[in-house]
């Protein structure tokens, strides 16, 4: 009973990384219908920025802030230089998609050839080790749980309670109509990509900092978990993410504590394809508009 | 006309689903188009100029690039000892590294590619285990010799008569991480290997030598790589009370291990017994940032191949390693055997005056066979001068005397070493060849 209360816990604390990063990359595409695959490599690039930081001993917290403001204005840089402008002329859903993963690839080689092949190793502040109710968690996994739901349902308040939020809302329905009504459909859009790319550089560092050591496929190998926390919660969906996060998450510690360590991934994977089988949508996907998506409703 | 209707009305739908799992699908294979491309990124081995070169073929790139960046190093420590010693038959020898992306896939083709365009080859070292079941036919067929440090048990027997190997099989290393727990008198051991098919490979000497010398495993697991937490799976190894583990990973997932082993027992880790191969160049630095460095001088094993260092082989080796910024570290029984494989090789075909595989690989077995007459040399240098003077020669590397068995392989005797934290080691004790071999199995 231990080890599975145990266990709960640190497959929450893993949901939370992974969940992070599957809402900023389901905001992408619920705002703009962009799958930016390129995400994974602006995971990297948060992790490295993240590294330069903490060899100068900066506050890992705040590290994790400024990290995830300078991805936030990288993003909207490359929305506008790449995904944005090709939609704006016309390219379809997989020209788009195509275009992502090969800036992806590109953006990557760059910071291999300027970080190196070596893996890098964070000096990291666990902070003391807590146990209640059988939980066992470091101050700094709380902080990391405490973060990712602070940060969750401060964008389920931006999206129901502000006017941007109506506004993201409006444009993901219809952008055309969006337009007509007023609303400034390209900065929502800027907005929608610099929230994402927010979420996207804090749990690049969040994970470098809860892995330790990494290297230059850290985002790549993420990126696969985080795709499958966003396909499982219905993609688009932030909600969904979230918990799509916590089962990914969570599946991989119980398959870890129970059965052969060694099939963690594919007991992840499993659970994605049997929600694709049984619910194409995803756990929270309905025939429904998109603005509920992004709504979560 | 109802049905019509009906089947008009259902049509956005079906389409709707159909687009979804268009996209669904375009998820997944970006990202998997991504994970193949970008697991490939991570540097390259730099070549080096010569006038006879060496395939250097090793991962340069993806998840195991750590490897290639240290297999590249002996190769340029060994150019550099021979061409201050004059060259082979007087041309300078350079470093090609072919990058084989820990991956058969990419290998071949990597490979086809290096022989099609590259005429200067002479010789080969790298082969990794997790390619050289496909590309140890490719180099025979180009009839190159090469030395490699792969663990596949499959080559214990092999009859290429292109291979040479002078380190151990993963099984046999297995062997000699029981032998060295059994050694330190510990009585139960947690058994934890990364699933790649370089560390996976020792699970069964492992398994094997722990019951013949009455071991308990605590624990035995396979872990999956560079994950964010093995929170679950240190909770099912502590639970076991193991008086030490015997553990083979990956830098990223060593460190990450030990952090939350650390974590979770408040510091109290159990002495670990790991591989010497293990030790990339920021393995000792990764390791600092996540645990103390008391407890990787002194409870850490590391377990490879023995050196004896009071040689002019290790002196040459380890000054030629130096020389080329290798990091302390490195200076091991694994990458000492690619090294001295250079020498060997060049040294043969300075006796055969032909770069020709066909012609020279002959006298690599010459090369290191004691014989009547012969002059034991050491170096690269000392082996050119005798030969000039027509002097029969018996290389002797850092391992000691080589004696290769009918499948060109040789196992020397195994080093229990400790570390330092500038990567310096040494030896604790050492385990005998033989008396391992039979732990084996």
């Amino acid at each position: 009973m231990n080890l599975f209360v145990e266990t709960l816990g640190f497959g929450i604390v893993s949901g939370c990384v992974i969940a992070l990063g599957a809402v900023g990359f389901s905001v992408q595409f619920g705002i703009s219908n962009v799958l930016n695959v390129a995400y994974g490599t602006f995971l990297t690039l948060a992790a490295y920025l993240g590294y330069l930081l903490n060899v100068e001993h900066f506050n890992q917290w705040l590290s994790v802030v400024v990290v995830g403001m300078a991805i936030a204005v990288l993003s909207v840089v490359y929305n506008r230089l790449l995904p944005g402008r090709l939609m704006r002329r016309g390219a379809g859903f997989v020209t788009t998609l195509i275009a992502t993963v090969w800036a992806g690839i590109g953006m990557l080689y760059v910071i291999v050839v300027i970080a190196g092949p070596t893996a890098r190793t964070y000096q990291v502040d666990n902070g003391r080790t807590l146990t209640f109710a059988a939980f066992v968690l470091t101050t700094s996994q709380l902080v990391v749980i405490g973060a990712a739901l602070a940060l969750m349902f401060a964008y389920h308040l931006l999206l129901t309670q502000t006017q941007l939020g109506k506004a993201m809302r409006a444009t993901s329905v219809n952008p055309v109509v969006a337009r007509s009504c007023g609303i400034p459909v390209s900065r929502v859009i800027d907005a929608a990509w610099f929230i994402s790319g927010l979420l996207c550089g804090m749990s690049g560092v969040v994970l470098a900092l809860t892995t330790v050591t990494f290297g230059s496929t850290l985002g790549t190998t993420f990126l696969i978990y985080m795709i499958a926390a966003a396909v499982f919660g219905g993609i688009g969906q932030p909600y969904g993410a979230m918990v799509g996060g916590l089962v990914v998450g969570l599946a991989t510690q119980l398959v870890g504590a129970y059965s052969s360590p060694a099939y963690e991934d594919v007991a992840a994977f499993v659970i994605l394809t049997a929600m694709l089988l049984v619910r194409p949508r995803g756990l929270f996907g309905t025939a429904a508009t998109r603005s509920l998506r992004l709504a979560g409703g | 006309m109802a049905a019509k209707v009906k089947r008009l009305r259902r049509q956005p739908r079906l389409t709707g689903v159909l687009r979804g799992s268009i996209r669904i699908a375009g998820v997944a294979a970006g990202g998997a188009l991504l994970a193949t491309v970008t697991a490939g990124v991570a540097g390259a081995g730099t070549s080096s100029s010569g006038q006879y070169q060496v395939l250097v073929n090793a991962p340069f790139t993806g998840s195991t690039a750590s490897l290639g960046s240290f297999i590249d190093l002996p190769c340029k420590a060994a150019a550099r000892v021979i061409d201050q010693a004059g060259g082979v038959l007087g041309k300078k020898l350079g470093c090609t590294p072919v990058n084989n992306y820990g991956d058969p896939a990419d290998a071949v083709p990597a490979l086809e590619r290096a022989f099609a365009t590259d005429k200067t080859l002479v010789m080969a070292v790298g082969l990794d285990s997790a390619t050289a079941a496909t590309t140890a036919p490719l180099v025979e067929r180009q009839k190159l010799p090469f030395f490699t440090t792969n663990g596949l048990t499959s080559f214990d027997r092999q009859t290429n008569p292109y291979f040479w190997r002078m380190s151990p099989s993963d099984n046999q290393n297995g062997a000699a991480y029981s032998a060295a727990a059994a050694r330190l008198h510990y009585k139960k051991v947690a058994v934890i290997y990364a699933n790649n098919i370089g560390a996976a490979g020792n699970i069964p000497g492992t398994n094997a030598a722990a019951k013949k010398l009455k071991l308990t495993i605590t624990s035995n697991l396979t872990i999956p790589g560079d994950q964010t937490s093995y929170s679950s799976i240190v909770e099912r190894v502590v639970a076991g009370k193991p008086q030490a583990l015997i553990f083979y990973a990956d830098t990223q997932t060593t460190a990450t291990f030990l952090s939350n082993y650390s974590q979770l027992t408040g510091g109290k880790l159990p002495p670990m017994i790991t591989a010497e191969a293990s030790i990339a160049p920021t393995y000792i630095t990764a390791l600092q940032k996540v645990i103390s460095t008391r407890y990787i001088e002194k409870d850490i094993y590391f377990v490879g191949q023995t050196m004896t260092k009071s040689q002019a082989a290790f002196t040459n080796f380890s000054h030629a390693m130096k020389a080329i910024g290798a990091p302390g570290g490195t200076i091991n029984g694994v990458i000492s055997s690619l090294f001295t494989g250079i020498n060997i090789m060049s040294l043969a075909i300075d006796m055969a005056h032909s770069t020709k595989g066909t012609v020279y690989n002959a006298d690599i077995l010459k090369i290191v066979t004691a014989r009547k007459g012969a002059v034991k040399v050491h170096t690269y240098a000392q082996g050119l001068a005798a030969l000039k003077h027509h002097h029969a020669i018996q290389y002797v590397g850092t391992s000691g005397a080589i004696k290769f068995n009918k499948y060109h392989n040789f196992v020397g005797s195994w080093g229990v070493n400790h570390i330092t934290a500038s990567g310096t080691p040494s030896q604790v004790f050492k385990l005998a060849g033989t008396t391992v071999l039979a732990d084996a199995g």
